[in-house]
């Protein structure tokens, strides 16, 4: 086998390369975000523990921990009742659809009749013409042929709904049980170090701490 | 171009954890589903006790009553402090023997007397 590459393959290979960096630059910066997202998620923890600390209910790592859990668990519940109540009215339109036309597994990606996927363009990746070997690889080398184009059917209603409700209120979901983890991390940590900063240094007692009469006697300043 | 492989090796880790990720938060997710069911109760059980459906924690409730106790008591001791002799001390008509007389450098420097040291004299 030759290693030698042709003028079209050099393209290839450059185009290649580059698709893969750009993909990792991409995760780098998706990971970054998510990071920064958790991290003001976290910041939630200080919010609700500040009264408890500030006025010394909570003394030990052990009961802010508790206590922390207890309310962060409340928390996640408030946050993702919305989403809950979301799924549920899909389910309801389900089970509607379903007593309705008899069909209890209808398929929401059904391009043709009954799916969400009537609305959306759709291209045929399985058409074994727009592929080329490079490399012993078998990768995409033409623009699929379109499969379907966007059109309403009336048999494909439930799928309107359901499909929009299932994706909405599992992100809403997934996203409350991220703030979740992000609070649990947080709270750990902060549980070991709570109790070992002076006062005047603890962002959580901060501001409550503040004795406006310290400005009062404090005349040799 | 230190910044750039930076970002580029953090995206490789992100994709190569990716998987673990997902794994660890439909873990989680599957475990916030039992503790939804269980706030879900708990909640209910306090709605039907005629409490509120999020009833506030009871140390919620010490909190607040020993931090508005820490307020009033706050502003009763400004509004004392207030009425008190520091208004002429301000004007200037406090003693001045009583004031501490600092040499540093061989240069006298005076220092006014504060509100303790005024309770003390009195």
């Amino acid at each position: 086998m030759s290693l030698l590459m042709g003028e079209n393959d050099k393209r290839i290979f450059i185009a290649f390369l580059m698709l893969f960096i750009l993909v990792f630059i991409i995760a780098g910066y998706i990971g970054l975000i998510i990071e920064r997202v958790m991290k003001r998620q976290a910041q939630r923890v200080e919010t609700l523990m500040h009264d408890v600390v500030a006025a010394k209910v909570v003394t030990t790592e052990r009961a802010f921990r508790r206590l922390a859990i207890k309310k962060s668990n409340r928390l996640f519940f408030k946050q993702s009742i919305i989403g809950f109540l979301i799924l549920i009215f899909a389910a309801i339109i389900y089970l509607i659809h379903s007593a309705i036309t008899k069909n209890w597994m209808p398929n929401l990606f059904d391009y043709k009749k009954e799916g969400f996927t009537t609305i959306l363009f759709l291209w045929n990746f399985d058409d074994p013409s727009i592929y080329v070997n490079f490399f012993g690889m078998r990768i995409i080398g033409a623009w699929p042929p379109l499969l379907n184009t966007p059109h309403w059917e009336a048999t494909a209603w439930a799928s309107y709904i359901i499909f929009p409700c299932l994706v909405v209120g599992g992100v809403w979901y997934l996203i409350a049980t991220q703030a979740h983890i992000a609070r649990t991390f947080r709270i750990h940590k902060l549980s070991k170090t709570i109790f070992n900063i002076p006062n005047n240094e603890n962002n959580i007692v901060k501001g409550t701490n503040d004795n406006s009469n310290n400005n009062i006697t404090n005349l040799n300043a | 171009m230190l910044g750039f492989l930076k970002q580029f090796g953090l995206g490789m880790v992100y994709i190569l954890c990716s998987p673990l990720v997902l794994v660890f938060l439909c873990l989680w997710a599957l475990y916030n589903l039992i503790l939804f069911v269980i706030e879900l109760i708990r909640a209910l059980k306090s709605f039907f006790k005629g409490q509120s459906f999020f009833a506030e924690f009871p140390e919620d409730i010490e909190a607040k009553k020993i931090l508005s106790i820490e307020a009033i008591n706050g502003m009763q001791n400004q509004a004392i402090s207030l009425g008190s002799p520091t208004i002429t001390i301000e004007n200037a008509s406090f003693n001045i023997p009583q004031t501490n007389l600092n040499v540093n450098d061989n240069r006298p420097t005076l220092s006014r007397p504060t509100l303790d040291d005024e309770a003390n004299k009195k």
